[in-house]
């Protein structure tokens, strides 16, 4: 356990104002709008039409190597970014940037670019290349010229060679024989559907956090000399294969090198050509840095930050950025910092702090510098994210002990004063290792910025990922991905957001023996019979477990289907290089390299689909008041009509409802999630591990809500769905109601993560709303019990509704206020109406029970 | 020249009617007509482009059938024809024209809206969607200029 | 006299009534009928049907659950009070709660099951429970119970009051349990206190002096402000040397609450002739000054 010893009081006084240069290009950053890079798909098409790629029946994870080895070895190394776009709607043109950032280099050639990838998805952007500059919400900007490259050159030689397409033609269709009928999968027409399932190999690789242990600990050059050592005879098959893999990976780490390389030689020209003296020093100083790092081993934090974004930007080639994600920082920095600091006198120690900070607060703009491909309508449906780059902080050691060190705080401090929804802060919080000071700075952060960190009970996580077959090691070591799904920092290539399955369709098919409202008469799954026809609730369940369990068939064949295009034709040779276990087993991450292999699904509509079990629990077989038929009906009139209905079913008091602490309705989450584990992690992915549970819905639950119809639990049809875990809103006013509910849900069936979405009135005093909150926090983690409960993570909304009022009509004024949506962090003001409205609509957890209160009290002695 | 005027005109005055055929008559028009001076007076110049080395087989077609166009792309050409295919790239199929151009033509809410109502299915490679989809908003609202086509 | 204990309501996840976060729990029934009551649900003892005219959709369910023929759509109050038996059954198959029993009986056991779930909460922020009401101190015996199993897990017990009760069975059942008690003082004259509290003050401030001269329990002193009744500069001051001579250091003053008012006539009570609106803050604050100014005086006097 490391010994907290930085100034707390240092760290709260230095504010942007005292780093002016770094407050200017936050301004800049928030004042640009993301523009298309084409760089890398420049680069990558290239490489491929000249190599032959597109015509081959699979991709070698060498071929694969040598085209990111191209890439890097070619993209532009931009040193400081010159220029920016600016808002058009607002009539901002072009604009300099002034950009000093310690960190050369960039994801994308832009200052805040868009990352394409042909390969998976980029072809979407394709009808809108000529308006999305200027398209009313999130705009892109691309040049004419960058657009009709795309068009005429990028673009095309895709078109059949796309992850789905691939996969629809492989697996489905004779290979390479072009579909000739409409007959192809099912699942993928259900994908296409929208409303029953998505999976996400068709745009993303995977979730997951790479290992920077290594190049930290040895360089890239230490590493390039493992692999070569490795990289033994050829003879049989296996060593083929493993030759093949280790060359690869020396392939990739070359190619950074050499793009550090040109960075030095960038800045070095530009030192050479600037008349400036401070701006020379600097420029020197990164050339020095930039021939080093990453090749050669860091020695200090500065040169350990160095490493992990060149690296950052390289593993970006290859994987999308969605949700990517950086672990535990302060753990892997602090080692670095504690060395720099161990001989600082008093006050060099504070000068160091706060270089450190501001260090952190310019590496926080950089991982900020790009945008996951958002098209138009899928903006509409789920928009506001940023690529979800998860930032994990605190929790416990290897050895079970408390965690937070200096490092821990200076990164807070540096999130705090950043206020960016990319990258994610998930705090780690172990209520009986952890201290109440550590759980109190939680809250006083969370309480300042409204929304920033969620945090992550180390309890219930090491609890849920050790029932999935986790070592007690791997478990300890977990961080955050994405938006909330825990995994095995740089061990588990577990892609938690491969299923994306929305359990409300499950119930829609029990309901119409098969069908679904949204898709019409046709029938798409198997008949599970008229519910009208039902005895008990307990048929009406087992149609229901059968619905899901098809849904989860589908979903599952689809995603494996997908892995295997992955496997062939999209080896990882960047990722594996960054992982623990390829480089022993000399195997791809994607053919099971990893330590952990699992794959991931996430469940939309929770709530609602509990909350609709216990309706039609209690009034159509319990109180046998209203029969199925009519409960139909009234699905199928949107309730207008059936207003006594609608208000039974809204009634809490009168239906029981998931989140009022009531075990009719909790016992049915329990039986719901339980299940859900159950079948999911009785399941084999493609690399031979097992599926894993999360219940956290992005904006998915808004978007898929559109197209759902009236449910049982008085839900209106296109209504949006409770968000995550979060019950449906406005159950009960009272949090610990909702927590109660909340931690009754058995844990291991969480082992994906879970997003509770909790709004919370500002209180007029911070001091004791922070005791309120860290009390609360612990109440709900179970400090100081043997506990098995589903407390395992809260994020906090604190903004008052007057806020989001004046947000809402002064987007400029509330550029960068931060929410959560669920799971990850979005700017109020980038979302569109239906989320902001969702948000400003949750729960308002009531603070007081609504009484006269008494006012301060009034010292009678003075 | 007459077909590409009178055609603009038609297009121009009566968005609302647009048959799949006529639309995809003059497009083709436009791909022959995009380097003669009479397609370049209409801003087409270049739009030919899109089509080189491009084959590729699109099906149009009515929930019920009853409308069914076909355009063939091959290396440069377009052919248009009445009637389906077997072997196809990519088919959409619709509820009715009017559904078929919010689909094509416009971005976010308007797609969102087709999708709720079930408007239109897509079948096939999903990439020919989005390629013809460029082609289509380029020549429409790019080269001729409009600024939207439904009233 | 029925002497079982109706809750009106219970509030959880409380930051007011007392330190940390608390559970709350409304008893039924004062003998106090103070015509500035912000809570005129919980004067009655005995249970009371409410309606709320805004949540009626005109179902028609409650018309044709009512055995006696005390409900008619057509007539806005919905209730034939002299009809009504307060069966409750009405209330049962209201969809919406326009209609709403009050007064609910919990046995010991089952009110201190529901206590106990924020049991974490309580001990992680240093709350507990707050007895309130109405007059909590009507149910000596049952509170006596409640608060010995509260007690015997710990929770800390806050117990607000009027101060109307009898002091020997306070003493003997309930005191012993009590961490802190929130005690109203609304009028210092005897006869104002007869007028607009329905009882004599004499019962209430010979309970406080012996509270405060006889027992360790914390106790303050809670003055609720309602206009030109207590909030008087002669009231508040006759108050605060009444607190002076009992060496008592601080008062809390309640700010006025009307929406009492309204409540009335959801329970088809007559509301008494009392400002209906909230007081403006310039009104709140210049009680608070006079409340001020009266105390160094009385200081000053002492
Ligand atoms: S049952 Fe309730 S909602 Fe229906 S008419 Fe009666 S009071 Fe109104
Ligand atoms: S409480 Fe009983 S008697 Fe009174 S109105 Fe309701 S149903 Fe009728």
């Amino acid at each position: 356990m490391a010994g907290i010893t930085i100034n707390h009081e240092n760290l709260s006084c230095w504010d942007l104002a005292q780093f002016p240069k770094l407050m200017a290009l936050r301004d800049k950053y928030f004042a640009a709008i993301p523009e298309m890079c084409i760089e890398r798909p420049r680069l990558i098409t290239q490489y491929h039409l000249q190599n032959g790629l597109f015509d081959k029946n699979k991709i070698s994870i060498l071929d694969k190597a040598k085209t990111y080895r191209y890439v890097l070895e070619n993209r532009l190394p931009i040193v400081w970014h010159e220029k920016a776009m600016g808002r058009h709607d607002v009539g901002a043109d072009r604009f300099d940037v002034e950009d000093t950032s310690p960190f050369a280099g960039s994801t994308t050639s832009k200052f805040k670019g868009v990352l394409l990838y042909p390969e998976l998805f980029g072809l979407v952007m394709w009808p809108e290349l000529n308006t999305v500059s200027t398209r009313p919400s999130n705009p892109f900007y691309i040049s004419k010229k960058d657009a009709e490259e795309l068009n005429f050159k990028i673009y095309p030689p895709w078109m059949k060679k796309t992850v789905w397409e691939i996969t629809r033609y492989r697996h489905y269709c004779n290979q390479f024989q072009e579909p000739t009928t409409d007959d192809y999968p099912d699942e993928m027409k259900l994908f296409q559907n929208v409303v029953f399932f998505l999976t996400s190999k068709a745009i993303c690789i995977s979730h997951c956090i790479p290992d920077f242990s290594m190049v930290l600990k040895v360089g890239l050059s230490g590493m390039i000399l493992d692999a070569k050592e490795k990289k033994i005879s050829s003879e049989n098959d296996e060593e083929v294969r493993q030759y093949e893999f280790y060359s690869a990976v020396v392939e990739v780490l070359e190619g950074i090198i050499s793009y550090s390389k040109r960075l030095a030689d960038e800045a070095a020209r530009l030192a050479a050509s600037s008349n400036d003296a401070e701006t020379k020093d600097k420029l020197s100083e990164i050339v020095n840095r930039y021939r080093k790092i990453p090749e050669s081993k860091p020695d200090t934090f500065l040169e350990a930050l160095t490493a992990i974004w060149t690296c950052w930007t390289a593993l970006h080639l290859e994987n999308a950025n969605i949700g990517l994600s950086l672990g535990r920082l302060d753990q892997l920095l602090y080692p670095f910092y504690e060395k720099d600091v161990a001989s600082l006198c008093k006050q060099k120690r504070t000068e160091y702090d706060k270089c450190a900070l501001e260090l952190l607060c310019y590496l926080w703009l950089k991982i900020g510098d790009h945008v996951p491909t958002m098209l138009e309508a899928g903006e509409q449906l789920f928009g506001g994210t940023g690529s979800n780059q998860a930032v994990t902080i605190g929790g416990v050691d290897e050895k079970g002990e408390d965690a937070v060190n200096d490092v821990t705080y200076l990164i807070l401090r540096a999130a705090e004063l950043m206020r960016l929804r990319d990258p994610n802060l998930a705090a780690r919080y172990h209520p009986d290792k952890n201290s109440r000071d550590y759980l109190k700075r939680l809250s006083e952060v969370n309480i300042k910025t409204g929304a920033i960190p969620a945090i992550h009970n180390d309890k219930a996580v090491l609890k849920a990922l050790m029932s999935k077959g986790d070592s007690e090691g791997q478990a300890r070591d977990y961080g955050i991905v994405g938006c909330v799904e825990p995994v095995s920092s740089g061990r588990t290539f577990g892609h938690n957001a491969a299923i994306i399955l929305n359990l409300a369709s499950a119930l829609e098919l029990a309901l119409y023996d098969g069908k679904h409202r949204h898709t019409g008469p046709k029938q798409i799954s198997p008949k599970t019979g008229d519910p009208t026809t039902f005895g008990s609730f307990r048929d009406f369940w087992l149609a229901f477990q059968e619905q899901t369990k098809w849904l989860i068939n589908r979903a599952t064949t689809l995603n494996d289907q997908l892995g295997k295009t992955h496997q062939e034709f999209y080896p990882t040779p960047v990722l594996s290089a960054f992982f623990k276990g390829p480089m022993d087993k000399g195997m791809d991450v994607l053919q099971g390299g990893a330590e952990i292999n699992s794959s991931g699904a996430a469940i939309i509509g929770l709530a609602d689909v509990v909350d609709s079990l216990s309706a039609i629990k209690k009034w159509v077989y319990d109180k046998k008041q209203i029969p199925f038929s009519r409960l139909l009906e009234a699905l199928e009139a949107d309730f207008e009509g059936f207003s006594d209905i609608f208000g039974l079913l809204e009634n809490t008091n009168k239906t029981p409802k998931f989140g009022n602490d009531d075990n009719y309705a909790d016992s049915i989450a329990i039986e719901v999630v339980s299940f859900l584990d159950k079948e999911f992690y009785a399941r084999k992915n493609y690399r031979d591990a097992n599926y894993r549970v999360g219940y956290w819905t992005m904006t998915f639950h808004a978007g898929i809500g559109k197209f759902t119809g009236a449910l049982p639990n008085g839900r209106r049809s296109q209504a949006n769905f409770a968000s995550g875990i979060t019950p449906v809103s406005n159950v009960t006013h009272y949090l610990s109601k909702t927590l109660n509910s909340l931690a009754k849900l058995p844990v291991q069936a969480l082992s994906s993560g879970a997003a509770l979405n909790i709004k919370y009135t500002p209180e007029p005093d911070p001091n004791i709303m922070c005791d309120h909150f860290a009390a609360t926090v612990d109440a709900f983690f179970g400090k100081g019990e043997e506990t098995n409960h589903g407390g395992i993570q809260i994020q906090f909304n604190v903004t008052s509704q007057e806020t989001f009022l004046e947000a809402m009509n002064h987007p400029e004024k509330y550029f960068d206020l931060p929410v959560r949506v669920s799971g990850y962090t979005a700017y109020f003001v980038d979302l569109n109406r239906q989320m902001q409205k969702e948000i400003m609509e949750r729960t308002e957890y009531l603070l007081s029970p609504g009484q006269a209160q008494p006012s301060a009290p009034v010292d009678i002695q003075i | 020249m007459t077909e590409g005027a009178s055609f603009l005109d038609w297009l121009l005055g009566n968005t609302e009617d647009w048959s799949v055929e006529r639309f995809l008559g003059f497009m083709k028009w436009a791909f022959e007509h995009s380097d003669h001076t009479s397609g370049a007076a209409l801003g087409l110049k270049g739009y030919h482009e899109n089509i080189e080395n491009f084959k590729a087989v699109y099906v149009f077609e009515t929930e019920d059938h009853l409308v069914q166009a076909t355009a063939c792309f091959n290396d440069g050409s377009m052919v248009v024809g009445t009637g389906g295919a077997t072997k196809w790239d990519l088919k959409i199929s619709f509820k009715d024209v009017l559904a078929l151009w919010k689909f094509i033509f416009s971005g976010g809410n308007d797609i969102v809206d087709s999708m709720l109502a079930n408007d239109v299915q897509v079948y096939g490679n999903l990439n020919y969607l989005y390629k013809f989809g460029f082609m289509a908003k380029d020549l429409v609202f790019q080269r001729l200029g409009l600024k939207r086509i439904f009233v | 006299m029925n002497r079982r204990p109706l809750v009106v309501d219970i509030k959880r996840y409380c930051f007011h009534d007392g330190p940390g976060i608390r559970s709350v729990v409304f008893f039924k029934g004062c003998p106090l009928r103070c015509i500035f009551c912000h809570n005129p649900e919980a004067q009655e003892m005995g249970p009371e049907m409410a309606f709320l005219v805004e949540r009626c959709i005109k179902c028609g369910a409650c018309v044709k659950e009512c055995q006696h023929d005390a409900l008619n759509l057509a007539v806005p109050g919905r209730i034939s009070r002299d009809k009504c038996n307060l069966c409750g059954k009405c209330a049962e198959v209201c969809p919406t709660d326009a209609l709403r029993l009050i007064g609910n009986y919990y046995s010991v056991e089952s009110l201190f099951d529901i206590l106990i779930r924020d049991f974490d909460y309580y001990r992680h922020s240093g709350g507990g429970v707050t007895i309130s009401g109405g007059e909590c101190t009507l149910f000596p015996n049952y509170l006596s119970k409640l608060l010995n199993n509260l007690k015997n897990r710990g929770i800390h017990i806050v117990l607000e009051t009027s101060g109307y009760f009898d002091y020997g069975s306070f003493q003997s059942r309930i005191l012993p349990y009590l961490d802190l008690i929130y005690y109203d003082i609304k009028l210092a004259d005897d006869e104002a206190h007869q007028r607009y509290c329905g009882k004599p003050n004499t019962i209430i401030l010979e309970n406080f002096r012996r509270l405060i001269t006889e027992s360790d329990v914390e106790v303050h002193s809670r003055v609720p402000l309602a206009p030109g009744i207590t909030d008087t500069e002669e009231n508040l001051s006759a108050i605060a040397r009444l607190l002076r001579k009992y060496g008592v250091k601080r008062v809390w003053p309640i700010p006025y609450n009307p929406l009492g008012l309204v409540k009335f006539q959801t329970l088809g009570r007559r509301a008494p002739k009392i400002q209906p609106t909230f007081m403006k803050q310039e009104q709140e604050k210049k009680l608070l000054e006079i409340l001020k100014k009266n105390i160094p005086e009385f200081i000053g006097s002492g």
